[in-house]
Order: C-alpha cells, then sequence, then structure tokens
C-alpha cells in the first residue's frame, strides 16, 4: 500500500509540475480572449492619468481610443474583449492600476444587464482565461467557491494544449522571436496599444440572422449584485481619487425599439441605484443597422467614428465640468 | 459524474480507501454507498428507485425460483420476473417509441384516431442491469446459479458503480462470487487497475473525443457534403466508437480492479474480424453472449424444426432485438436488422464459401485473411451509417451519396479542409495514436506489456501517457459517452 502511494504521488507532483511548468512557460498564448492578458499589461504599463473603457466586444471593435486620446488628452485603455468577462471580473482586474485622477467608464452590453446568469461566472471560456490571468484568485474565487471544480480539469486542459501548440507553432515556422514578443501570434484578432482591435471583419449580417434577434429582455435589472458590484467599485476609485462614469452600449435600432421600454426602465433604475454618473441616454447609442457588422454588440468602422465622437462629446463635457472648465 | 470527470478521479480514491480501511465485513456496504453516490450523482432521482426496484422483483423472484420445485411453476415465476423487469425497461425506455408508432400506424388505418405521446424519461443504465437481472433469473431457472440470499449483495451485483451506467454485464456466476470473497490488498490490481483506467481515458478523451467533432461536421450537417466526405466520416464514426466504449469499458475494469473485481473484457481488435460473427464475439463481447445465450439459443432450439431456416430467422430476430435494446428508433432497428441479415445470410453461403476457398486453395493465403477483414469492415460500417445518422432519411442520403459517386472526391476534398484547417497538428497526433491504439487495443495487454518494460522506459511512458490525457483530452460537456444513451 505505502509503494503504490508512494508511486502514485510522486507521478502526481510529477504531471502537476508539469502543467504548472507549461502555464507558467514565457510563451504567448494563441487564443483571441487569451488578449485579456495583454490587456492588463497595457493596463499596467499605462501612465496615469488616463481613462479605462470597461465593458465587452462592443468596445473591442467600436472605440477609436486614439482619437479619444487626442481629444481629451487623457492615455487610454481599452479593456473590452468579450462580454463573457462581465462587469464585476473586469472591474476587480482593473483595480490595482487605478490611480489618482483616473477616469474608469463601464459600458456593458445589454446582455451583460438585463439578463441573469449565462455570463460571468458561468461562462466557461472566461473561466478558463480568469485562470491564467491569475490563478491563485481564478482558484479560490471562481473553482472553489463557486462550486466549479469540474471545470478545473478542462480550463487546464485547454490552456496547456493552447500554449503548447503555440510553442509548436513558434518552433515550426521557425520564429522563434514571436515567443517573448508583443502581441499575440495566431489570433484573429490583433490589437493596439491602447487596447482596440486593429483589424476587425466587417461582415455585415442581415439584421434577420443577428444574435438576439427578436429577444426580449428582462424589463428591469433583477440581480442586484451588477448594480451592487459597480458602486462597490465607485467606493473603491473614490478612494483612489478617481471617477467612474456609466456609459450605454449600441444596439441596432431596429432591435432597440422592440426592447425600448426595458432599456429605458433599466435607465431609470441606474440613474436611481448607481453612485456615480450615467452619460446620455440608452438612445444615443441606437444606431442604423448599416453601422453594424455581424452582431448588435459589433460597429463598422464608420459606426465606430460615429460612437467615438458622441463619447468624446459626453465625457468631454463631464471633464470639463469637474475640472471647473464647463 | 462520468469516469472522465474530475470528480470520478477525486471518488475513485476516497471509495478506494474507504473500503480498504473499512472491516471485513463492512465493505460491501462501502461499495453499495459508493454506487449509490455514483447513480445519484446524475441527478435523475427516479433512476435510484428504479434500481431499487429491479433489485427488488428480481431478488424476491430470484428466491422465490430456488425454492419452488414444481417445473411449470418454476417457469411461470421465470416468466413473472422477466415479464416484471421487462415491463420496467419499456415503460421507461419504450413507451415514447411505441406511442409514435401506434399513432403512425393510426394515421393510416384509422385517421383521426390517437393516443398520448409519451415523454422521453431519462433511464441511464437502465437497460444493463435490467438484462443482468433477466440473466440471473434465468441462470437460477436453469440451475446454473444459485439464488443470492444477501439483498445487499444482490444490488450490488446489479448496481456495482464500475458497471452500473454502460456495463459490461456481468453473470451472476462471475461477479456475485467476487463480491463475496474476501478482500486483501493487491498491489499488482492497483497498478495494473490504475494502468488500465489511464489507458481507457486516454483513449476516450484523447482519441474518441476528438474524432467526434470530426465525425458530427458531416453526419449532422448531411446536406452540406456527398460521397467522399461520407465514406471517411463513416470510417472515423467507426473509429469513435469504438475508442469510446472500449475506453469506459477500460475505466470499468481498472476501476473495478482496485477492488480486486476482474469485469468481462468486452472488446478483442473487432475490426480484425474476419466475418460478423467474429466480429459480434469480439464486439461488446458481454451484451453478444447475452442476446446469444438468452434470445438466439431459445428462439433456434423453438425453430429447430426449420433446420438453416430456422437459424436464419433465429439471427435475425435476435439482431433485432439487439438494435432495439440500442435504442428505441428506427436507426436502431435497421443496424440491428443489418447484422442480422449479414448473419443470417452466411448460414447459407458458409458451405459455398468453404468449398470455393478449397476449389481455389486461398485457404493458407494471407491475403485471404485480409480480403476478409476488409469486407467484415466495410459491411460493419456500412450498418454504422444506420447508427449514427440522426434519422433514417439522413442514412439514406449518406448510403446513396456514397454509392453515387458524384462529387466523390470533390466532397472528400472539402471535408477534409474542413478538418484540417484547424488544429493539423492535433490531428496527425491522434492519428498517429488510433494506430498505436488499434495496435494496443486490448487494456489488459497494453498494461502486460507496459508492466515488462524496464523502469527507465515504464516510468516515461506513464508520464506521457498522463500528460497526453490531460494536454490532448477534450473535457466537460463535449465529453460524452455514446452508450450512455442505451
Amino acid at each position: 500500500m505505502i509503494k503504490i502511494t508512494a508511486k502514485i504521488i510522486v507521478m502526481t507532483i510529477l504531471v502537476v509540475a508539469s502543467c504548472a511548468f507549461i502555464l507558467k512557460m514565457p510563451v504567448r498564448y494563441s487564443h483571441d480572449l487569451s488578449q485579456i492578458m495583454l490587456k492588463r499589461e497595457i493596463l499596467a504599463g499605462t501612465s496615469s492619468p488616463k481613462i479605462v473603457f470597461v465593458g465587452g466586444s462592443n468596445l473591442l471593435t467600436g472605440l477609436d481610443s486614439t482619437l479619444i486620446k487626442e481629444r481629451l488628452h487623457y492615455n487610454v485603455v481599452n479593456l473590452g474583449l468579450y462580454q463573457g468577462f462581465g462587469i464585476s471580473f473586469l472591474l476587480e482586474q482593473a483595480k490595482p492600476y487605478i490611480n489618482s485622477g483616473d477616469i474608469v467608464v463601464i459600458v456593458p452590453e445589454y446582455t451583460l444587464l438585463l439578463i441573469d446568469g449565462n455570463f460571468w461566472p458561468f461562462d466557461e471560456h472566461a473561466i478558463k482565461w480568469s485562470l491564467a490571468l491569475s490563478p491563485a484568485s481564478a482558484l479560490e474565487q471562481i473553482y472553489f467557491k463557486r462550486g466549479k471544480m469540474d471545470l478545473l480539469l478542462k480550463s487546464v486542459s485547454e490552456l496547456s494544449r493552447d500554449k503548447l501548440l503555440a510553442l509548436t507553432r513558434c518552433i515550426a515556422s521557425r520564429k522563434l522571436t514571436d515567443l517573448y514578443g508583443q502581441g499575440y501570434l495566431y489570433g484573429y484578432l490583433h490589437i493596439d496599444q491602447n487596447g482596440d482591435a486593429r483589424h476587425y471583419s466587417e461582415k455585415k449580417v442581415p439584421l434577420e440572422k443577428m444574435e438576439w434577434y427578436g429577444y426580449k429582455y428582462k424589463k428591469t435589472i433583477t440581480d442586484g449584485s451588477k448594480i451592487k458590484d459597480m458602486n462597490e467599485f465607485n467606493s473603491f476609485a473614490l478612494s483612489r481619487n478617481a471617477r467612474v462614469y456609466f456609459l450605454y452600449s449600441v444596439y441596432p435600432q431596429a432591435l432597440f425599439d422592440e426592447n425600448r421600454e426595458a432599456f429605458f426602465n433599466s435607465y431609470t433604475q441606474l440613474k436611481e441605484q448607481l453612485q456615480f454618473t450615467v452619460l446620455g441616454k440608452p438612445d444615443d447609442f441606437a444606431y442604423p443597422i448599416e453601422y453594424f457588422s455581424d452582431t448588435p454588440n459589433h460597429l463598422t468602422q464608420l459606426g465606430k467614428r460615429v460612437r467615438t465622437h458622441k463619447i468624446i462629446e459626453l465625457l468631454g463635457t463631464e471633464i470639463r465640468a469637474a475640472s471647473g472648465h464647463p | 459524474m462520468t469516469f472522465s470527470a474530475l470528480n470520478y478521479f477525486l471518488f475513485l480514491p476516497l471509495v478506494f480507501l474507504a473500503h480498504h480501511f473499512s472491516p471485513a465485513g463492512f465493505r460491501w456496504v462501502v461499495l453499495l454507498v459508493a454506487s449509490f453516490l455514483f447513480y445519484a450523482a446524475l441527478k435523475v432521482p427516479h433512476l435510484l428507485v428504479v434500481l431499487l426496484a429491479v433489485s427488488a422483483i428480481s431478488y424476491g423472484f430470484g428466491l422465490w425460483l430456488g425454492n419452488c420445485k414444481d417445473e411449470k411453476g418454476r417457469l411461470r415465476i421465470l416468466w413473472g420476473g422477466i415479464g416484471s423487469n421487462l415491463l420496467i425497461l419499456v415503460l421507461l425506455k419504450y413507451l415514447p417509441f411505441l406511442s409514435r408508432v401506434l399513432n403512425q400506424l393510426f394515421t393510416v388505418v384509422s385517421p383521426g384516431a390517437s393516443i398520448p405521446s409519451a415523454k422521453v424519461i431519462v433511464s441511464i443504465g437502465v437497460s444493463y442491469y435490467v438484462f443482468q437481472a433477466i440473466s440471473y433469473l434465468v441462470d437460477i431457472y436453469l440451475e446454473t446459479a444459485e439464488p443470492e440470499r444477501h439483498y445487499g449483495y444482490f444490488i450490488l451485483y446489479l448496481g456495482f458503480f464500475p458497471k452500473l451506467l454502460q456495463g459490461p454485464i456481468e453473470r451472476a456466476t462471475d461477479l456475485l462470487p467476487q463480491l463475496h470473497r474476501h478482500y486483501s490488498f493487491s498491489y499488482e490490481n492497483v497498478r495494473s487497475g490504475l494502468l488500465i483506467f489511464t489507458w481507457g481515458l486516454f483513449k476516450k478523451v484523447v482519441i474518441a473525443d476528438r474524432l467526434a467533432p470530426l465525425v458530427n461536421l458531416a453526419y449532422d450537417n448531411v446536406h452540406a457534403y456527398s460521397g467522399g466526405a461520407f465514406l471517411l466520416a463513416t470510417y472515423l464514426f467507426a473509429l469513435q466508437i469504438y475508442f469510446d466504449f472500449s475506453g469506459y469499458t477500460d475505466m470499468a475494469l481498472g476501476s473495478a480492479r482496485l477492488f480486486n473485481i476482474n469485469l468481462t473484457e468486452n472488446f478483442n481488435s473487432p475490426y480484425f474480424a474476419r466475418s460478423t460473427a467474429e466480429f459480434w464475439r469480439r464486439w461488446h463481447i458481454s451484451f453478444s453472449r447475452w442476446i446469444l445465450d438468452y434470445i438466439f439459443k431459445p428462439l433456434q432450439i423453438s425453430l429447430r424444426n426449420w433446420r438453416e431456416y430456422g437459424m436464419a430467422v433465429a439471427l435475425l430476430l435476435t439482431f433485432l432485438i439487439s438494435g432495439l435494446w440500442h435504442g428505441a428508433n428506427w436507426q436502431f432497428v435497421v443496424w440491428g436488422g443489418l447484422h442480422g441479415l449479414y448473419l443470417s445470410a452466411s448460414v447459407f453461403y458458409k458451405p459455398w464459401q468453404k468449398k470455393i476457398h478449397s476449389a481455389l486453395n486461398l485457404k493458407k493465403n494471407p491475403i485471404l485473411g485480409y480480403w476478409q477483414m476488409f469486407v467484415t469492415f466495410h459491411l460493419v460500417c456500412f450498418a454504422w451509417i444506420f447508427f449514427r445518422a440522426s434519422s433514417i432519411a439522413d442514412a439514406a442520403y449518406v448510403v446513396k451519396s456514397i454509392f453515387s459517386g458524384t462529387g466523390f472526391i470533390r466532397s472528400l476534398q472539402a471535408y477534409l479542409d474542413a478538418l484540417l484547417a484547424d488544429r493539423l497538428e492535433i490531428y496527425l497526433l491522434v492519428f498517429a495514436l488510433i494506430m498505436v491504439g488499434i495496435r494496443h487495443a486490448s487494456a489488459q495487454v497494453f498494461a502486460a506489456r507496459l508492466e515488462s518494460l524496464p523502469f527507465w522506459i515504464r516510468w516515461p511512458a506513464y508520464y506521457s501517457l498522463a500528460m497526453m490525457v490531460i494536454v490532448l483530452g477534450v473535457y466537460g460537456s463535449k465529453s460524452k459517452f455514446i452508450y450512455f444513451n442505451f
């Protein structure tokens, strides 16, 4: 019994150590969502005062951070990547890098406000990349506390495979410099120094074939933890002398009209319950279908430009007001 | 909880330790509680009730049969026991199918008439232990087995967790004595048990689950592909189902061996069979033996006056029932029927085949063996089309596409492009591993070979196997066992 137990323990240690070694290898992952790690690096390396945008892929594909930087004279970091990460998780990731004078703009997709469940901490992809991003905190907060242990093996397996594939491809293509370089090796998305997508497919999807077509959102925000988490983050930001704003995400006008009541109910609710400012109104970001590419959250270049100008207008007014120059 | 889930990797050692450190008279309780927990982890409460019902009925009928001396009475008791078990199986598994068939009949015979459609009820594992219960009763009736007097051991015989969900279908004479046997720790059993389990896990999560999306690509979009794609997808499905089911069986065998219990080997390189009859001696062996002993033989005896025609009819009926056992839909019936036809036909052509081989002096020619393997494999693959397709219409479309030949190469090229577009490295590796897997497919053989190697080869091999299982495996909701549905 002792002999076999010792052997099993030795083998387990070997295997666990090997997995840890693979996950810690200084090779970049190749999956698109792994860019969350690069985004955190960008956030860590950007000096204050800065504007940090927190949200899903509506920001990744629909924000011109360079333009905002030019017009508002703030450094800009776009943390938007994938709505599966949810807002609370991204706000937690941003916390260590929020300093005096910073502005955090929260831009959740409507799905994150008006649907319960489905997203963080239920999305398997997001959980997996949270493990890559912050192993200790993910293990404690997600896998143990939220009972997601059944996903741990799947996450470790997929992360290890992704890393080994990236390594294999680097070796095969003799581009060993890619191993440690900036940017992602084979991800379909590439992001710039601010975190905006450099190239995003403008493939048009007809309205009736878009995700969430005909979907009826909940009439109000029923999950109180969403507002609570944002208010808690605001308290934290205030303690660091930073400011927080809420901004509505984009949506195609035709789909917006189907859910107008729900969207405006959420607006009333947020105005009442959030302890920080809601910039603009939901219909400020309801655009013609021509501004959208493949989903109701992804804008074309034209849509991106229009939206960025609106954000500059709204945010600029606030910044000027805060600095005493209306 | 499935064998490839992390919670099972924690559950199994805990059960092992609890079993090992329990007093001798209490060990069966540990295994029984573990089996209940394992079944309960499926979160389908009625399944535990069904297990208890089947075990109570079979236990009662078994004792009654054992005590009855009157031959007619014994036969009535036997049929009572079999009927009660089959009733449970039909109620759980076949009612929706029967109601659908009856309603279809009504539309022809009596338009306007209908019966309410029955809801599909989850019945994971039921058909396996119901078959075990029936074999137990028949064996008592035939006096080849003694009735089990201890109800706890009897439930354990039906519900022992390693074989509960997908078999092997164990005979009372094989499993019950092992459950009663005094346990003492065996280093060899634990070592080979772990190795067999890991090998099975490898077959399942690395090979079968990586093949699954490739097969689904064609079979879930039948109108997007044609001939060449379906031919390749069918070959891949033949491999997928083999590695999926034999992987499961290895994990069951490995788990059971930790408790010094040897379950029946269910596979013996089935795709190397030289006839469909041989295929059934190598594929799902515990099930094949069951249908041979408890369906085919009684049928054959009752039809013996029809000589070879009786034999052919018995084979056909046996395999139609076998198809129906796999699932309550027409694809499985056709699949079973095809195997029945192959075997029935062999009753008539076998004597001629032997004469032809002798006349051509082919008996000792090795090419004959390869040719027979090739033909058998393709007959089996043809039947797999019906097994895998989502409907009879889809299966018919696939068959028509393969045999029509139009756009064969173009379709194959499109399918290959789709397969290899992403993660080429993994597919190449999986292909290489399949080759190894087929060669060393038997878990016992694999374990024995590995254990005979010197330390400096054995340990790197163990380590590589474990790492491949972790890194290349597919986990989570995508990793489902095909035979869970039966």
